[in-house]
């Protein structure tokens, strides 16, 4: 591995997932990952906003996330409305979205583009994949990735 | 010909007769008058030379005898002779004077500046007597002659040339006009007879005059004329038939044309170029309601709905340049009706020049039926789009939300394996209650999938169902949660009958009391009010139910999101989120539609829906 691990400064994701055994799958995954990481877990769309946007019960949050991790079907607020609210808000709209999700319809991918989703995984269903992914994942937006802040 | 002719013809032949023979009397008269005249002056001519002859004679037989007796004085002698010269005709007087002084007379001395003195003719002659060589005038002698006699002559050979002038012209004017009759007036007269009789459904007789053989070798003039006349006849006789022909195939064409006009199943108008209709048929008049009389002679604005002004402008405009086209374009056109309703129509104009100018047919075809055909299938596809869009909704959510489980079920056999190789036993029980929870999540879902895709399968019948009833049945099944949270529910009295499929509509009123109860406010006991909220009174056919909750409500922006396949709002309660789901399939597929209203967070909800009204 060639890339620069800047120590000290923990990778720091926004998962936001609906299915709690997806959320625990993730998080599991990302504690045998290489690179230091701190995981926000919500669980539906509304909460992710109020999480970015640091109201109500995360108003006290003092930090953006390095990356979000978004889930398309969402309770409250949808994912791609999520989406579409982070990337048309002056404040959020640098913050790399990966879209995490079992979709793999064409729709899903063409409208997660055309709101200007950083990228789109689907979620794997064979496990040694799914980890995989997550390390990759978790080393390429922290250790290759130059990030917005 | 009218009685009026004919009598003017009569007139006219009278006045023809009547003229012959006055301009014949008067010109014989003129003519007796002239040749009297001038045979009386002759007569007059004679008569004043046979007293200038007489005078002569006189003087030559008497002169030698009378100076002879003068020279002598012998009187005696003298008053003979003069005597003698009196006695002849017309002389009146004679007298022997010397100087101024009469000494002989004889006869009556005619009075002096009396009225007849202008009849008189004096001739004087000297009386010389040659004695000794000398000539001695022995006095003058005048002999007087009276005309009185030569006029009277004349008077009476005048008035006898006259009488015979004039009964010689008489009788030749009759000739003349007997022999004219006979030749010329009586044809005349026939020919008139013949004029008059003629008419056009007669006119096989042809003129024959008396006496004439139409193929005598002399033509003279009448033969010609009533060779004309029979020809005139013929060509009459013809161009009547063309005529008459002429006529049959117009009425025939115009058969043909009322019947194609009326039959026709458009609505056909004929309108003139002042916008003026012409004609209207049977079908326009069904219609339109209105009558012949209605429409004939007037705009036809009368059959444009008001409030298409520019009519009007836009006819003047396609007089101008007419041209066979459909009307309107793209615009749905409309027949104002007499009842102010309105028709859709379709509207052909096809311009037909006419010697009165161009007038303009218009086709009306009535599409009410056309369009609602079209409307149904508009709205038919709608409903199969929307089916179609919710059958994609339905695979896509139904195979995102299958493939989770699976990915959490194959997840978790990794994590157990590593958790068992790793030692980590106490997560072993968790990993492994994931894996079963996955796979009961997977039967849940797919047992929601099949209850749903039965719904509206038309297999279980409608029946009258009183939704009092309904309700109480459905209370009755939920008396355990009633009775454990303590939740109180009353339903309005009264409520109507309808006409669903019972077990379907259950499962509705189940859905939606469980729902009020499950997400109730903590520490607040549920309340839920059943009631009817519009007993189809605005007349859309449809009746109106709510189902009001006092739990934690729902935002605004969430009410299409909770009708969603597998959506729920809430992770922290139970269910796969099916349920409101298959309630809105059950009151679609009854006819109706579902939506919900709320005051917001921890205001409670009202769920309202919408059934036809079967009564």
């Amino acid at each position: 591995m060639n890339a620069q691990i800047k120590h000290g400064e923990a990778l720091r994701i926004l998962l936001v997932e609906d299915n709690s055994a997806h959320a625990e799958m993730v998080a599991r995954s990302f504690e045998n990952n290489r690179i230091a990481n701190v995981i926000e877990h919500v669980s539906d769309g509304e909460q992710a906003l109020n999480y970015l946007y640091r109201r109500e019960q995360y108003s006290n949050v003092k930090t953006k996330p390095h990356v979000v991790l978004l889930d398309l079907r969402l309770p409250k607020i949808d994912g791609l409305e999520v989406l579409r609210d982070i990337k048309t808000s002056s404040e959020l709209k640098s913050i790399p979205v990966v879209i995490l999700t079992t979709s793999s319809a064409d729709v899903d991918v063409a409208q997660a583009y055309d709101y200007h989703a950083n990228s789109y995984l689907v979620k794997p269903i064979d496990f040694d994949n799914f980890t995989k992914m997550m390390d990759e994942l978790g080393y390429y937006w922290l250790a290759w990735n130059h990030k917005p802040f | 010909m009218s009685n009026e002719n004919i009598t003017s013809g009569i007139n006219h032949k009278q006045i023809i007769a009547r003229k012959f023979v006055l301009y014949l009397l008067i010109s014989s008269a003129l003519i007796s008058v002239f040749v009297v005249t001038l045979q009386t002056y002759y007569e007059y001519d004679t008569q004043l030379a046979n007293i200038e002859s007489r005078f002569d004679d006189i003087e030559s037989a008497n002169r030698e005898s009378v100076i002879n007796a003068l020279w002598i004085a012998d009187s005696q002698q003298i008053n003979i002779i003069l005597r003698g010269i009196t006695q002849l005709p017309s002389i009146k007087y004679v007298t022997i004077s010397e100087g101024p002084e009469i000494i002989y007379s004889s006869g009556n001395a005619p009075a002096l500046n009396n009225s007849e003195s202008n009849n008189l003719i004096v001739r004087s002659h000297s009386l010389y007597k040659y004695y000794q060589d000398k000539r001695i005038k022995l006095g003058e002698m005048h002999i007087t002659a009276s005309l009185d006699e030569v006029y009277e002559n004349l008077i009476t050979i005048g008035t006898k040339t006259f009488y015979h002038e004039l009964t010689q012209m008489f009788i030749i004017t009759a000739l003349i006009f007997i022999i004219f009759y006979k030749l010329v007036g009586r044809h005349l007269e026939k020919m008139a007879q013949y004029a008059r009789s003629l008419n056009l459904q007669e006119l096989d007789t042809p003129l024959e005059l008396d006496g004439y053989d139409r193929m005598q070798k002399e033509a003279d003039e009448l033969s010609h004329l009533v060779n004309a006349i029979n020809d005139m006849r013929l060509n009459l006789k013809s161009s009547n038939q063309e005529k008459n022909a002429l006529i049959q195939s117009l009425a025939s064409s115009e058969t043909k044309f009322r019947g194609v006009f009326e039959s026709s199943a458009d609505g056909v108008l004929l309108v003139n170029h002042k916008g003026m209709i012409e004609m209207a048929n049977a079908t326009l008049q069904n219609m339109s309601g209105f009558t012949e009389k209605e429409l004939i002679g007037h705009p036809v604005e009368t059959l444009v709905p008001k409030r298409f002004t520019q009519h009007e402008q836009l006819r003047q405009h396609y007089s101008n340049k007419p041209a066979r086209r459909q009307m309107g374009g793209n615009m749905v056109l409309t027949l104002r009706c007499k009842d102010e309703s309105e028709v859709p129509v379709e509207i052909s104009l096809t311009p037909v020049k006419t010697d009165d100018g161009t007038i303009f047919a218009a086709m009306l075809q009535d599409i009410s039926q056309r369009r609602q055909a079209e409307q149904e299938k508009e709205k038919l596809l709608q409903s199969l789009e929307s089916k179609n869009a919710e059958l994609e909704r339905f695979t896509y959510t139904a195979s995102h939300d299958l493939k989770s489980p699976l990915v959490t079920i194959s997840g978790f056999i990794g994590l157990l394996r590593n958790d068992i190789a790793d030692g980590h036993n106490e997560r072993i029980a968790t990993d492994l209650n994931r894996i079963s929870d996955a796979a009961k999540t997977m039967q849940q879902l797919l047992d929601d999938l099949l209850a749903l895709s039965r719904i509206g399968r038309a297999t279980v019948p409608h029946t009258k169902v009183p939704l009092n009833t309904l309700i109480n049945n459905v209370l009755e099944m939920l008396t355990g949660v009633i009775d454990s949270t303590g939740a109180r529910i009353s339903v309005e009295e009264n409520l109507p009958t309808v006409i669903v499929e019972e077990q379907r509509f259950k499962e509705v009123f189940l859905n939606l009391i469980e729902n009020g109860i499950k997400y109730h406010q903590s520490n607040v006991k549920p309340e839920i009010s059943i009631g009817i909220h519009n007993n189809n009174s605005d007349g859309n056919g449809l009746i109106t139910l709510y189902v009001r909750d006092n739990g934690i409500g729902i935002k605004s922006c969430y009410y299409h999101k909770i009708f969603g396949l597998f959506d729920r709002l809430d992770h922290g309660t139970e269910g796969s989120g099916i349920g409101l789901s298959i309630v809105k399939r059950i009151i679609e597929v009854h006819g109706g539609s579902i939506w919900v209203e709320s005051e917001g967070q921890n205001h409670g909800s009202t769920f309202y829906f919408s059934i036809p009204d079967n009564n």
